[in-house]
C-alpha cells in the first residue's frame, strides 16, 4: 500500500493510504477524501480491473438490470418513501444497497433517481420480497410491476469511447469488483496516454479517452483531443483532465496532469 | 423536508436537510456545504419560484435596482472602507446586507477611469426610513476608486437565483425541491444530481455523456428551468459547453418532458 494519506477536510480514509485493493468495501461508494493540498479522491467498486494513471467513467444506468419490480402502486400523492418490491434475485443482508439509486426504468422521460437508505434483509429461498426506504419521498407515481433500475453511480470502469465522460483517474490497480479510491481533482502525477493510433497530447489541452479500442489503445487510455470541431467541443466538456505536459501522436506512456475538480 | 443530511467538510446546515424553503434566511447566501460523497450544494434566495430538477442562474446584476447614492465624495487615496450613502428606500436592521455587494454600475463606469470593481459589504447601520434615508456601510475592503457624490450604485448579491431562460446563460446549480419566490433554500453546484428537469414540446434531445444547456426559446411549452442538448451553431455550442457543468448520465429524445440524470462538474 502507498503511503500517501490524505488529511484536512473530509472522511478520514482507512488504514493502509489512498493507494487500495479492498475486497471488501472499506467505506460508502462514493465517499470523497481530501488531502492538504485540495486534491480529491473517491472511494469506489471497480466494474473491471482498473489501472494506474486510466481514466474512468461510471457504469452506464442502461448496462444495469431491470429485474426488481414495483409490488404495489405507489402514488405521487402518498407522500411515502416507503415502497415494497418483488424479484430480488439473490439474498441480502440489512441494507447491502444502502446508497444505491432506484429509478423506473421503462417511462421515458420521467426518470427522477431515489437513494436507498435502508432495506430489510432478504433470504431469496424464503421470499423474493421487501421494504425499501428511500431518502425522499416519491414524487412520482410508480405502478404495479414496473421494472427499477437498482444501480449505484460510483461502479467505475475504464472509458472506451472518446466521448465519455472521464470521472476520475486510476490511482494504481483496483482488481474488477473490488474498491479502491480513483483520483477526482487536483494535480495527478500520472495519467496513462496513447497508443499506436492516437491522437497527440497538448499542453493545456484535455486529455479525452481513447477513440478506438484495441491492442494498440487500450480501454482507459487517454488522448489528445479528436476529429471535427463538434467533436472537440464534446470532449472538452466530458473531460476535466488538462495535460501539463505533452506526449507526441501514438505514443504511449504517462502524463501529468491537473483534474479541474469533479465532485 | 427531506431527511437527506450534509455531512463531511463545510458548514453543517441546520436542521430539516437539505430540501428547503425557508421563508426565513437560516444561512448567509451562498454557503457552500458537502456531503459525504462530495456532492455540494449551495444556500440561495430565490428571486422567482424555483422547481425540482431546474437549472438556475444568478440574477444577472444589471437587473438590480441602482437607487443608493454615494453621499459624499470618495477619494480613492482615502484608504477607507467606510461610506456614507443616500437613498435607502426601506427600513434596514443592521447588517441587512452583510455578504451583498456595492458596485458602479456599468453605465456609470465613463465616470471613472477604473470603474467598477465589487466590493462586498461587511456590515452597516440599520435605517429607519421614516427618519433618515442615510447610513454608514463598511466594505471588506477600501476603496481603490473616486465615488463620487450622488453617483448610483448596484447593491446586489450574486446567490439571488433564478430559472435559465436562455440558452447561453451560466447554469449555476441545480434546484433540488421548491423554493418559492423570496424564500431560501440549497441547489446543488457539484457532484452526482439525480434529477434534473428537461424537454419541452420544442426541445432537443439529451445525448448521453453530452452537456445539459437552458431552453432556447422559453414558452408555454418549454418552461424557463428546463434543460436540453445542445443548439445551434458550432460558435453557440462552444459558448453553452462553457457555460454549463451539467453533463448527462442518460439520454431524452426530442420534444419529450422529463427528468434526466447528471453529473456536475463542480462549481463552487
Amino acid at each position: 500500500m502507498s503511503t500517501l494519506q490524505a488529511s484536512g477536510f473530509g472522511q478520514i480514509p482507512p488504514e493502509g493510504g489512498l493507494n487500495r485493493n479492498d475486497t471488501t468495501k472499506k467505506m460508502e461508494l462514493g465517499t470523497v477524501v481530501s488531502d492538504t493540498y485540495g486534491n480529491s479522491y473517491r472511494y469506489v467498486k471497480a466494474n473491471e480491473a482498473l489501472y494506474k494513471g486510466s481514466l474512468v467513467t461510471a457504469v452506464a444506468r442502461a448496462a444495469w438490470p431491470t429485474a426488481v419490480l414495483v409490488d404495489g402502486a405507489v402514488d405521487a400523492a402518498s407522500a411515502t418513501n416507503k415502497i415494497h418490491v418483488d424479484a430480488f434475485l439473490a439474498d441480502h443482508t440489512a441494507n447491502q444497497l444502502s446508497g444505491y439509486y432506484l429509478s423506473i426504468a421503462a417511462a421515458a422521460g420521467v426518470g427522477r433517481a431515489y437513494k436507498i437508505k435502508s432495506h430489510e434483509a432478504y433470504d431469496f429461498s424464503v421470499s423474493t420480497e421487501g421494504d425499501i426506504f428511500l431518502e425522499d419521498n416519491l414524487g412520482e407515481s410508480w405502478g404495479n410491476d414496473a421494472a427499477l433500475f437498482l444501480y449505484n453511480p460510483y461502479l467505475m470502469e475504464n472509458t472506451d469511447a472518446a466521448t465519455e465522460i472521464v470521472m476520475g483517474v486510476a490511482i494504481c490497480t483496483i482488481a474488477a469488483s473490488s474498491y479502491g479510491f480513483i483520483q477526482v481533482g487536483g494535480h495527478c502525477p500520472a495519467v496513462y496516454v496513447g497508443g499506436t493510433t492516437s491522437a497527440a497530447v497538448v499542453i493545456n489541452e484535455p486529455i479525452v479517452p481513447p477513440t478506438t479500442v484495441t491492442a494498440n489503445q487500450i480501454a482507459g487510455a487517454g488522448q489528445g483531443v479528436t476529429s471535427s470541431t463538434e467533436v472537440d467541443i464534446m470532449e472538452a466538456a466530458v473531460s476535466p483532465v488538462i495535460a501539463l505536459q505533452a506526449v507526441g501522436a501514438n505514443t504511449p506512456g504517462y502524463v501529468e496532469a491537473f483534474i479541474k475538480g469533479l465532485v | 423536508m427531506s431527511t437527506l443530511q450534509a455531512s463531511g467538510f463545510g458548514q453543517i446546515p441546520p436542521d430539516g436537510g437539505l430540501k428547503r424553503n425557508d421563508t426565513v434566511r437560516k444561512m448567509e447566501l451562498g454557503t457552500v456545504i458537502s456531503d459525504t460523497m462530495g456532492n455540494s450544494y449551495r444556500y440561495v434566495k430565490a428571486n422567482e419560484a424555483l422547481f425540482e430538477g431546474g437549472l438556475v442562474t444568478a440574477v444577472a446584476k444589471a437587473a438590480f435596482p441602482t437607487a443608493v447614492l454615494v453621499d459624499g465624495t470618495v477619494n480613492a487615496a482615502s484608504a477607507t472602507n467606510k461610506i456614507h450613502v443616500d437613498a435607502h428606500v426601506a427600513d434596514l436592521t443592521p447588517n441587512q446586507f452583510r455578504g451583498y455587494w456595492l458596485s458602479i454600475p456599468a453605465a456609470e463606469s465613463t465616470n471613472t477611469a477604473d470603474g467598477g470593481r465589487a466590493i462586498r459589504i461587511k456590515s452597516h447601520d440599520s435605517v429607519d426610513w421614516s427618519s433618515s434615508t442615510e447610513s454608514d456601510i463598511y466594505l471588506e475592503d477600501n476603496i481603490a476608486e473616486e465615488w463620487t457624490d450622488d453617483l448610483a450604485l448596484s447593491l446586489y448579491n450574486p446567490y439571488l437565483m433564478e430559472n435559465v431562460d436562455a440558452s447561453t446563460e451560466i447554469v449555476m446549480g441545480v434546484a433540488i425541491g421548491t423554493i418559492a419566490a423570496g424564500s431560501y433554500g440549497f441547489i446543488q453546484v457539484g457532484g452526482h444530481c439525480a434529477a434534473v428537469y428537461c424537454g419541452g414540446t420544442t426541445s432537443l434531445a439529451i445525448v448521453a455523456n453530452e452537456p445539459i444547456v437552458p431552453g432556447a426559446t422559453i414558452a408555454t411549452d418549454m418552461i424557463a428551468g428546463a434543460g436540453m442538448g445542445m443548439a445551434g451553431s458550432l460558435e453557440a455550442d462552444i459558448k453553452e459547453a462553457a457555460n454549463t457543468p451539467v453533463i448527462a448520465l442518460q439520454a431524452l429524445a426530442a420534444n419529450t418532458q422529463g427528468y434526466v440524470e447528471a453529473f456536475i462538474k463542480g462549481l463552487v
